[in-house]
């Protein structure tokens, strides 16, 4: 976890961007590496706007120069997903059902904000709901179920 | 592990350069006659996908994984699933699509069947199941050595150019 905020690769130099500086990375390998770092404001608590944060880059498009559909739906799962995680007493939950609608396209450069909230839990289940913003305007929203494994 | 199909990619997509991290050592499955070009720069950047048209003019798209693709339980990353389904739907959805015309991803509803693991092969037939004149609905079964693993559905706002 970086000291003094977030520093965010923009190809080979280093930059903050300045409404990303009081939040933390989230240190995660694999395919998270493609859609990282996702950003998490530790004083915030889950569904609060603006708790998570992502600063796509030109790779991140589709071919229409908008944010790519697949980028989206994977932050919408490590958001929603690391949300459900806050509440399995570290426990591995895995995504049974994501549902995601596009409201609008969204653009490089600029900070994508996340944030979701727990709807139901059952001995098994985490029913979750967030969305996905950028400039003040609604991208993404999802809505998922997650099964604790073992459960 | 390289084959002729690496040289056939194009190196810039729509004035940017895309990035294919070591998609050189990715072999080209058994079956397969050609490689995605992959226009999209985070399709490129984030996987390789192959294809073949079957005698009955069907498309069958096939994603090898691995390492690159795990999350953090150490199993096939559902964002690639999802993204893969968004590329190959959407190839299936624009072979709908009327001509002097776009189509965006208006909604997707995955389910996660399995988890897939590093080194599968998945595997999709994807079909158009109504198109209308301003929405394409489209779905895929995922499978991986023929069981479904992963099943998606989309649709697709149909635009002007």
């Amino acid at each position: 976890m970086a000291a003094g905020g977030a520093r965010l690769m923009t190809g080979r130099n280093m930059t903050l961007h300045p409404d990303l500086s009081s939040l933390e990375p989230i240190g995660m390998g694999g395919f998270n590496a493609y859609v990282g770092p996702l950003l998490r404001d530790p004083a915030k608590q889950p569904g609060e706007e603006k708790r998570f944060a992502f600063l796509p880059e030109a790779k991140h498009l589709n071919g229409g120069g908008n944010l790519h559909g697949g980028l989206l739906m994977t932050l919408a799962d490590n958001v929603l997903g690391l949300t459900v995680h806050e509440q399995t007493e570290g426990r591995i939950a895995s995504t049974v059902t994501l549902n995601t609608d596009f409201l609008a396209g969204g653009v490089a450069g600029e900070p994508v904000w996340g944030r979701a909230a727990i709807t139901r839990r059952t001995r098994s289940l985490i029913f979750v709901a967030g969305d996905l913003s950028q400039g003040g305007k609604l991208l993404l929203t999802a809505t998922g179920i997650w099964k604790i494994i073992g459960a | 592990m390289s084959g002729d199909w690496l040289s056939t990619l194009p190196d810039t997509a729509h004035g940017l350069k895309v990035q294919r991290p070591a998609v050189s050592d990715i072999a080209m499955p058994a079956g397969y006659s050609e490689a995605l070009p992959l226009v999209d720069p985070f399709e490129a950047y984030s996987f390789q996908s192959f294809r073949r048209t079957n005698a009955d003019g069907s498309v069958t798209y096939a994603l090898p994984t691995d390492a690159r693709h795990d999350n953090s339980a150490g199993v096939i990353h559902g964002g690639l699933l999802m993204t893969f389904a968004d590329s190959v739907l959407g190839y299936c959805a624009w072979s709908a699509c009327p001509p002097n015309s776009l189509c965006v991803t208006v909604s997707q509803s995955s389910s996660f069947l399995r988890a897939g693991r590093v080194g599968d092969l998945i595997e999709v037939t994807p079909v158009v199941t109504r198109a209308t004149r301003t929405m394409i609905f489209t779905r895929g079964e995922f499978l991986v050595a023929g069981e479904p693993i992963f099943q998606a559905a989309s649709i697709w706002k149909v635009t002007g150019k």
